[in-house]
Order: structure tokens, then C-alpha cells, then sequence
């Protein structure tokens, strides 16, 4: 084996080579493959590092296209009923039932309500909205198969 | 149940933040779809306008729902207010829905939950790996916080509470509309000194000049420390160099003054 230190690029990609064509490569250990591949000088930390990163960042985006279609979906679906709430007059109560199934914790619910009262009918509006978003959230999510 | 009087865990709230951009292996966070991220997290961002607050966050069980003031066209102060809620959802789980103010966006110090709220998006956003170092060597100025807002997509206002929280030198954020302070963020109260929410500008500062455009936001001056501090204790002796730029859309000067001892070069 040449002495690491002395060796040209060209001999350590040679070794390299070398190393990967061995025969009994499927005999050797992890830690007995990175000291060949150290003695080869190549850096295996820093390929596991890039391997990692590059693994995390192809999950990343595989879930997050994902998670785009779906959403979309969703908000496709309940175009409606946005627009059946934008029409609705007796907001407060309409808010009260779906405070009391959204909180089920009764102290929760009631300094919601109290918080609701002194709320503008905008505010209340968005906030049924957004409650009977989470509603549908969650027959959307016992509708659907997980993957 | 959250201790309202805790000290905020700030390195649980970076932590979280860093756990998340590693996960999806976010390469520069100005890529990041908060969206579509939330969703994916089990938070729907809801569209729609909100009126009586900066930021909503409604929980149930393993759904969540964010609702956010600032439109499409604000886009920096948009992603800081969604990735704020995203915080509360992912640090404060016993908490079912929580409301916030414009204040709370700005609060690194009052509430625990509000503070680990603003670190954990301004990590998400402005990753200190890469906006330490840039703030720590450079001379802080607006051109240094306008470029971070403009390469995160972040407001300039969480842009400069990033900036505050990295520089070396003892800064103090001020917004003032009307030529009256708004609000005013300090770096730390190294010098014991404060400004007073709803007080006149003073003349001979550039902010007062500034809403006239008579200032422009290139211009750094050192100003009179009276221009700022005229009530100071006795005795508290230091330079104020000031920078000033009008924002024509919110109607708002934006000041960064940066202090130093009498004797320095600021």
C-alpha cells in the first residue's frame, strides 16, 4: 500500500477503483471499508453528510408536493361552504354549537365564548370559518385513506 | 398548563425550528412553501382577511388552523406571521387556540409563548447559520437589514429584530408614524436608557425629517443624543448615530439608532 501522504490524485482514485472492483469486498466490515476508503482519502463522512442531505431534501419536496396537492384539493372542496358562511346572519349562534364540539374541555369553551362575544362580526365570521374548516378537516381525514 | 411567569426556552424553540429544516432539507428558507410545510405539519392556512388581530392559530386534536392579517401582497410580513402560528403549533400544544397581536410579533421578551413563537420562525426564516455571521461582521445599518428581509422574504421589522438580536453594537429598532413613536425594540439596556411609546419625534432627529422625504434612507448622521434620550438619568453620557427611511406603504419611519460611548467612533 503507498504512503497516503504521498499519493497523487490520480493513485487515489486508482486505489479507489481498485477497492470497489476487490472481489471479497462483501467480506469486509464498515469499519475495515472506511479505513480503505480513508487510505484512498476519500472522505466518507462528508459523502454520508450529502447522501443525508440530499436524501432529506428529495423526502422534503416529495412531501411537500404532496401535502400542496391536498391542500388544494381541499380548499377546492370547500369553496362552498366559505360562501355559505359569508351569507349567514345569526353568527353568534352559530358559533356557540361548534365552540362547544370544537372545545370539549367546558373552562376552554367558555372563556372561548366570552372572548367571542366582544368579537366583531368579521372576526366571528372567520372564526366560524375556520372552525368548520377543522370540522371538515376531519371527516376529510377519516375519508381518506392513509398512504 | 403553560406558567405565564416562565422564562421563554429559547433553544427548544431554535431546536424546533432546526429539526424541521433539516426534515425536509430546506437548502436556503426562502424556498420554503409555509404552506404547503404547515400542511404537511397537520396546520390548514386558512385564506381570508382578519381584522382584529395579527395572527390566529385554532386547534383540535392533531388539526390545526392558522388565519393570518397580512395579504398576498405583504408577502415578508405574511410568511413571519404564519411561521409564528406554525410555532405556537408545534411548541405550545396545550394550548387549544391562541390570538395575536401585532405586539406578540414583536415580543422576545413579555410572554414565554410568544417569545418562543417569534424565535422559532425568525430560526425557520433567518437561520442563524446564516444571517450570525453577516450581522455580527457588518456595521448595522438598514441597507444591511433591508438586504436580510429582502433575500428571506421576511418584513422589515423581523429583519431587524434578527439584526438587533446578531449585531455587536447596541441598537435600537424604532418605528414611529405621525412623527410619534409606535414602538421601540432595544438591542439590550446596556446604557439604562428607553424611549416612551406615543412621544413627538424630536426635530433635530433624522425620523422627523425623514417623513417629509426631506431624509433619505441612504443618509447615517450622528444626532444629538437629546434628539432621542432627553430624559436620561444624570450623569449617562453616550452617541447616537441614527439612520431613517420613510415606508411610503404603511405610512411608518423605521429607525435604527445605533449607540456608543461618548468617545467612540461610532
Amino acid at each position: 500500500m503507498p504512503n497516503p501522504e504521498n499519493t497523487p490524485a490520480t493513485d487515489a482514485v486508482k486505489l479507489l477503483s481498485e477497492f470497489l472492483h476487490e472481489p471479497d469486498f462483501d467480506q469486509l466490515s464498515a469499519d475495515e471499508i472506511r479505513v480503505r476508503l480513508k487510505e484512498a482519502h476519500v472522505d466518507i463522512e462528508e459523502v454520508q453528510r450529502r447522501f443525508k442531505a440530499a436524501l432529506a431534501q428529495a423526502g422534503g419536496r416529495v412531501a411537500l408536493a404532496a401535502a400542496q396537492q391536498r391542500r388544494e384539493a381541499f380548499m377546492a372542496k370547500i369553496a362552498d361552504l366559505k360562501n355559505q358562511i359569508a351569507g349567514g346572519t345569526e353568527l353568534r349562534e352559530h358559533l356557540r354549537p361548534l365552540v362547544e364540539r370544537l372545545f370539549a374541555d367546558s373552562a376552554t369553551a367558555a372563556v372561548a365564548w366570552r372572548n367571542f362575544e366582544k368579537a366583531t362580526d368579521d372576526d366571528l365570521r372567520s372564526m366560524i370559518e375556520d372552525m368548520s374548516l377543522l370540522e371538515e378537516l376531519e371527516k376529510d381525514d377519516r375519508s381518506t385513506p392513509q398512504t | 398548563m403553560t406558567d405565564p411567569l416562565r422564562k421563554p426556552d429559547f433553544a427548544s424553540a431554535e431546536g424546533a425550528a432546526f429539526r424541521i429544516s433539516k426534515q425536509y432539507g430546506f437548502l436556503h428558507p426562502a424556498e420554503i412553501r409555509l404552506e404547503d410545510l404547515a400542511w404537511d405539519r397537520g396546520v390548514t392556512v386558512s385564506n381570508g382577511l382578519l381584522i382584529g388581530s395579527e395572527g390566529r392559530l385554532i386547534r383540535k386534536g392533531d388539526r390545526g388552523m392558522i388565519r393570518v392579517r397580512a395579504s398576498e401582497n405583504q408577502l415578508g410580513r405574511r410568511r413571519f406571521s404564519i411561521a409564528h402560528e406554525l410555532g405556537h403549533w408545534e411548541l405550545h400544544e396545550e394550548t387549544q387556540w391562541i390570538i395575536c397581536s401585532s405586539e406578540n410579533l414583536r415580543d422576545y421578551k413579555t410572554s414565554p409563548l410568544e417569545a418562543e413563537a417569534n424565535t422559532f420562525a425568525a430560526e425557520l426564516l433567518m437561520p442563524g447559520h446564516l444571517v450570525r455571521e453577516r450581522c455580527e461582521k457588518s456595521t448595522p445599518s438598514l441597507e444591511l437589514l433591508k438586504s436580510i428581509a429582502d433575500e428571506f422574504r421576511v418584513s422589515l421589522t423581523a429583519a431587524g429584530i434578527r439584526l438587533l438580536h446578531f449585531t455587536r453594537q447596541e441598537c435600537i429598532l424604532v418605528a414611529s408614524r405621525d412623527r410619534i413613536i409606535s414602538w421601540w425594540i432595544p438591542k439590550t439596556d446596556r446604557f439604562g436608557v428607553w424611549l416612551r411609546r406615543g412621544d413627538s419625534l424630536s426635530e433635530q432627529s433624522l425620523a422627523y425629517h425623514a417623513f417629509d422625504g426631506s431624509v433619505g434612507a441612504d443618509e447615517v448622521e450622528d444626532v444629538p443624543t437629546d434628539a432621542w434620550f432627553p430624559n436620561r438619568p444624570a450623569g449617562i453620557e453616550f452617541g447616537v448615530s441614527e439612520q431613517s427611511m420613510f415606508l411610503p406603504r404603511f405610512g411608518v419611519v423605521l429607525t435604527l439608532l445605533t449607540l456608543g460611548d461618548a468617545d467612540d467612533d461610532n
